[in-house]
């Protein structure tokens, strides 16, 4: 069943849109949702929650890309769950080691503070993506988006693992420039 | 200061770049070797089909021995472009130039970065940051210790004798360049303080002091840095949580003049730098508090 037609039982409010969804993207939702957790019952629940919030988001929205889509309420859905999980007891998935990793794009401490919300800021690094080849493009989607291991995207594009590393190394500083460069400061 | 929300920032990227990391994924694998080591497998099979006609060609125009032949395959050999440039002392050293050469070999605007061991370096030539590393600004020859890497593009990075035991700390030795340090920026894991600073025993350590928010610092008496210091040599690296608000900051000077730094979260129990977080216990942390 092709997007558009899964999209059609959400609109028509059958019960089928779920089977169909799950049957479509319930590995890539998984996936997504254990690379940032890393634990399989939250993830299932994680899961059934972005089915739900796209049960309630369509209608009203149309949504042009419905992988996109539901990835990013899934991916939503996970930090937040991370977070909660945090909350409770440190450590647990992957997403820590994302965190320390991104600290590197942030200001130094002092710098003045704007609120952003996060669209404000996809959008800046949408606009840093743009201007990166499409190999670091992929590599920096892969595991900051994605949550995929560097072992795994290494492996998919050929390349070392050192040579991942050090590439999302330098899309990490030159983000921060980028940053510094439109002030924002998160 | 909150990576979660530059987490949440990045979940709203443009959707053209998930399909395309997407398209990514899905496709085969683009490259199922390597693109160095294929086209190393390529330029050696090309070399050896040069050489193994010349050699067939050689031995059907001229009886000679079969000795000679081995010996034109040879010179054929040693006439091939070789890929690398530098010659590595042994083939463990090998791997690490080569994966050294990836980094330096970037367009000439980036910052070079150079990995030995997962241990990620860069040049650092600034004065002020130097001082406070405890380095002098400029490297007496005497002090350039043993080659740890040879670099593809030429260059060898190099121990410095004053703090051999201390990885976060190199020399980067270039021909017809003055030495310059290089200084651990990135670790690909958790490092411990042994490992990045050598910081084995509390003997090795001349002082702890506290440095607050509010500018102000507190060196703790000779008893109490002791402690601490023992406290600080068998503390266990974990995974950095950058997500802890750091109350104090603790700078640690060594007997060889290396001076670092760790950021203390009180409501976390943790010191932490770059590459790890540091779980401590009751004991330092009432060390710590002391005023």
């Amino acid at each position: 069943m092709d997007d558009s037609q899964i999209i059609d039982l959400y609109w028509q409010r059958s019960e089928d849109a779920i089977t169909e969804t799950d049957r479509k993207y319930g590995p890539y939702c998984r996936k997504i949702a254990m690379n940032v957790l890393r634990n399989e019952p939250d993830s299932e629940e994680c899961v059934n929650d972005a089915y739900l919030g796209v049960w309630n988001a369509i209608p009203p929205q149309k949504p042009t890309i419905f992988s996109a889509f539901i990835g990013r309420i899934t991916r939503n859905i996970a930090l937040h769950r991370w977070q909660k999980n945090r909350a409770a007891k440190r450590g647990g998935g992957d997403t820590a080691l994302l965190l320390s990793e991104l600290e590197d794009c942030l200001a130094a401490p002092g710098s003045p503070e704007d609120t952003l919300e996060s669209r404000a800021i996809g959008s800046s690094i949408s606009r840093f993506l743009d201007e990166l080849p499409r190999e670091h493009r992929i590599i920096f989607v892969r595991r900051y988006w994605y949550a995929d291991q560097i072992e795994e995207i290494a492996e998919k594009m050929g390349l070392t693992v050192s040579k991942v590393t050090s590439v999302l190394f330098r899309l990490r500083k030159k983000l921060r420039a980028h940053f510094e460069k439109e002030g924002i400061s998160i | 200061m909150n990576t979660f929300r530059l987490l949440e920032g990045i979940g709203e990227i443009d959707d053209r770049f998930l399909l395309e990391a997407e398209d990514f994924a899905s496709s085969p694998h683009r490259h199922p070797f390597p693109r160095k080591i294929l086209l190393r497998a390529v330029s050696a099979a090309a070399c050896l089909a040069i050489t193994l006609t010349g050699g067939l060609l050689y031995l059907r125009t001229t009886q000679i021995k079969q000795d000679s032949t081995q010996d034109s395959v040879a010179e054929a050999n040693n006439a091939a472009p070789d890929l690398r440039q530098a010659v590595p002392d042994n083939s463990a050293g090998m791997e690490k130039q080569q994966e050294a050469a990836l980094y330096s070999a970037e367009t000439a605007a980036d910052m070079p970065l150079y990995e030995v061991d997962g241990l990620f370096y860069e040049q650092q030539a600034d004065p002020a940051i130097l001082k406070q590393t405890g380095l002098p600004d400029t490297i007496d020859e005497m002090e350039v210790g043993e080659p740890v890497l040879t670099l593809e593009g030429g260059g060898t990075i190099c121990l410095y004798k004053p703090m051999e035991d201390a990885a976060a700390v190199r020399v980067l030795q270039s021909e017809n360049a003055e030495p310059v340090f290089l200084l651990c920026t990135e670790t690909d894991s958790p490092r411990s303080l042994v490992e990045l600073y050598g910081l084995d025993s509390a003997e090795k350590v001349t002082s702890i002091a506290v440095r607050y928010s509010n500018g102000t610092e507190t060196e703790l008496d000779e008893k109490t840095c002791t402690l601490a210091a023992e406290a600080l040599c068998g503390i266990a690296a974990e995974q950095p949580d950058h997500n802890a608000e750091t109350d104090s900051m603790l700078v640690v000077t060594m007997r060889n003049g290396l001076t670092f730094t760790l950021t203390y979260s009180k409501a976390e129990s943790l010191l932490q730098n770059f590459s790890a977080a540091y779980p401590i216990g009751e004991n330092l942390q009432k060390l710590l508090e002391i005023k």
